[in-house]
């Protein structure tokens, strides 16, 4: 018997237990898992390159420049002066291109994490974090997003 | 038992009569059995153990979902969030919300309570400046300049113009919250 006596445990204080652990993990539940994708906002806010004279010794990663800018019908990447325009298929980026591209830019420069996002007035923001995990994914974590 | 049975003196027993026909074949465990029945208590009990094994279910899928990272927060049925592959778990943060043409902030002010401001998005949000310098003041005050690193969590509809994110973000940058965080929904 459930109830008391017999050889059979008492469930009760089981069931009052489970009740209370169940209470508490449905109140404490985060029902809406969400990510987030931190930004550098220092970085693409630089301002412009000290004189050089004042520059200390010369160093191949602060030369180079790596920006990606969205446009509402194309992607420009910029390597300091060389630009690159690679055009949307439809509405959607042309990934497998990009995709090689910022994998020349990983072999190129393999001590650089950093690229600048810039935008265009007309794109929406899931462009802009579409392009975002799309740099992560290519192995640039660190992405900092022009706020002008 | 006996004594119920037995009446009378001791000179005259009188028994009770008993079962006295005796068939060839009598099936004695089952006239037992039928004689148990007919005079067992009716009680009626319930079986917990069923109960029991569905809660030990329940507490073992909400401890398996539990996550003490995330945090529960009101999405609007407008917004759709930007799906991204390689996004971090997210912290508890103040909420920046980009809906439409408005703008709303959210958070816990020391005491706990909650701090809520909404407001047309434009350049000059002054409820959203006024409470975003107050919380950063208290920051500094609990923590010191050094340790404050603006962290802030912005939300937006995927089909929001990137023009009216970076309105906030320009606003969150002049008053000295630079470590923004997108939130964007797992796409795994």
């Amino acid at each position: 018997m459930a109830g008391g006596g017999g050889s059979e445990p008492n469930l009760t204080p089981f069931i009052d237990l489970f009740s209370v652990l169940i209470c508490f993990l449905l109140m404490t539940a985060a029902w809406i898992q969400l990510d987030s994708m931190p930004s550098s906002i220092e970085k693409a806010t630089a301002g412009p390159t000290p004189p050089v004279d004042m520059v200390t010794p010369p160093n191949d990663e602060k030369k180079i420049s790596l920006s990606v800018t969205v446009y509402s019908d194309k992607i420009l990447l910029k390597e300091n002066d060389r630009e690159l325009f690679v055009q949307n298929i439809g509405s959607q980026f042309d990934k497998e291109k990009l995709k090689l591209e910022f994998e020349r830019w990983r072999m190129a420069y393999q001590d650089k994490k950093d690229v600048v996002l810039n935008t265009d007035a007309l794109v929406t923001y899931g462009d802009l974090i579409k392009m975002y995990d799309l740099l992560v994914a290519s192995d640039w974590p660190d992405v900092g997003i022009n706020p002008q | 038992m006996d004594s119920e049975k037995i009446k009378g003196y001791a000179s005259r027993v009188i028994r009770p009569p008993g079962y006295h026909i005796h068939p060839q074949w009598d099936l004695v465990h089952t006239r037992h059995l039928l004689h148990e029945r007919r005079h067992k208590k009716k009680s009626f009990h319930l079986n917990l153990a069923p109960m029991v094994d569905m809660f030990s279910i329940l507490v073992i899928y909400l401890i398996m979902n539990f996550s003490s990272s995330g945090e529960v927060f009101f999405i609007s049925k407008d917004v759709t969030m930007p799906k991204a592959a390689k996004g971090l778990p997210m912290q508890s943060f103040p909420i920046i919300s980009i809906i439409g043409d408005k703008v709303s902030f959210d958070a816990e002010n020391v005491e706990g309570r909650p701090v809520y401001v909404e407001e047309p998005n434009d350049q000059k949000v002054p409820q959203l400046r006024n409470v975003l310098k107050k919380i950063r003041t208290i920051e500094v005050e609990i923590a010191g300049e050094k340790n404050f690193k603006g962290q802030i969590n912005l939300q937006a509809d995927e089909k929001t113009s990137v023009e009216n994110v970076k309105k906030i973000m320009r606003v969150l940058i002049e008053e000295g919250w630079t470590g923004i965080n997108f939130l964007v929904q797992p796409d795994k």
